[in-house]
């Protein structure tokens, strides 16, 4: 899996992780892919991925999901604005049964 | 051993009853349905899809998983389960910290949030303490409860049927305690029944410092219809199912016989039932017969 980087679309914050870049499109020097644990297996992604557009690249944009980086919720309304970095643990969930 | 009937002797708690089906107010939500089904362990999901509509309940259970994200073509739960008219109450099944329960809960929540369904503010909380057995972890359990009633949850708590448990429960702000009548998927109904009796009594009756209104579910270890009734007897406000019916032989036919179940033992309760005694009391008259007894 190798989606493309994508630049996020919010205004800049103090977060650094959701600091947007500055001229929009987000890499490392060298383009060194990061490194990441998507739902326990290691994936590379390109440095600076949105949230919002991992899911994208998953075909996952239309089915109803939750995320989750290093153990803190990606509230839905912020996934266009949460860059994944190198080394980020990712959990993306859904429904399923159970009692 | 015969407990006494609770509600019939509760000032607060109508003694006859039209229906089954009162309304039972739990935090934001509002049932019409005193049963709650589970969506688990179904072998396909027209199976469960007819279960759940023949046990008539409103509320169903649906725990937190990984999405499967190189098999993700599949239907999902989501495209089964009647939206519009059903509330989902996720839980928070598998979690054996409260940490971990809490991460679980607040997924679950952005995910109820983004569909729009009223299951989005509350959480079935499970910190099981143990693999095999399945039991709660009372020390974790109580740390979740904390943490998720500050965060904005209404929290059922899961919770084994021990008495103090269930009010220390209660005093960190779970919305509803729900003790089990047995280990969950074992089947074995209700073990203890004097000890989800004074769970009641402790919670619900005024002179012990209880909320009649305070809303108790027995939850797992429910088998046959039987032990609903056992349960509702009891005074429970309600049971929360699922394997009894998911992998009853006939499943839809067993979740039409848990409503029935739920329904008799509700109105049963309230219906002040006549104490049980050593020896016999004759229907029939015994003025006028014709009879001679011997002896006599």
């Amino acid at each position: 899996m190798t989606p493309d980087a994508q630049s996020p679309t919010s205004p800049p914050t103090s977060d650094p992780s959701m600091r947007r870049p500055p001229g929009g499109t987000i890499e490392t020097s060298g383009d060194a892919p990061a490194s990441v644990r998507l739902n326990g297996s290691t994936h590379r992604i390109t440095p600076g991925l949105t949230v919002a557009a991992l899911l994208d690249r998953l075909g996952q944009a239309g089915r109803p999901c939750a995320v989750e980086v290093n153990g803190s919720l990606v509230p839905f309304r912020h996934r266009q604005e949460r860059i994944l970095l190198d080394g980020d643990r990712i959990e993306i969930v859904t429904l399923v049964g159970g009692g | 051993m015969q407990i006494p009937a609770l509600h019939p002797t509760s000032p607060d708690r109508p003694a006859t009853l039209e229906t089954g089906n009162a309304p039972l107010r739990i935090g934001r939500i509002t049932t019409h349905s005193r049963l709650f089904v589970g969506t688990g362990k179904y072998r396909d999901a027209e199976t469960m899809r007819a279960a759940i509509e023949a046990s008539g309940a409103e509320i169903v259970t649906v725990a937190v998983r990984r999405e499967r994200l190189l098999d993700a073509e599949g239907r999902s739960l989501l495209d089964e389960l009647d939206l519009t008219r059903l509330t989902v109450l996720p839980n928070t099944a598998g979690c054996f910290s409260a940490s971990d329960a809490v991460r679980v809960a607040r997924l679950g929540r952005d995910l109820l949030e983004q569909l729009g369904n009223a299951g989005a503010h509350w959480v079935k909380l499970e910190v099981l303490g143990d693999r095999r057995t399945l039991l709660p972890d009372p020390v974790g359990t109580l740390e979740a409860v904390g943490e998720l009633v500050a965060d904005g949850f209404d929290v059922l708590a899961y919770s084994s049927d021990d008495p103090i448990m269930a009010l220390r429960l209660r005093d960190a702000g779970a919305t509803s305690v729900m003790p089990a009548g047995s280990p969950i998927g074992s089947g074995r109904g209700i073990a203890n029944p004097a000890a989800i009796r004074i769970i009641l009594e402790l919670l619900q009756s005024k002179d012990a410092g209880g909320d009649p209104e305070y809303p108790v579910i027995v939850d797992a270890g429910v088998g046959a219809p039987s032990d609903v009734i056992a349960a509702m007897e009891l005074g429970a406000d309600g049971v929360l199912l699922n394997t009894g019916i998911a992998h009853a032989a006939d499943p839809v036919r067993m979740a039409r016989a848990m409503r029935l179940a739920c329904e008799a033992g509700y109105l049963g309760a309230r219906a002040g039932r006549i104490p049980a005694r050593l020896y016999a009391s004759a229907s029939s008259p015994w003025e006028g017969r014709v009879a001679t007894i011997p002896g006599e």
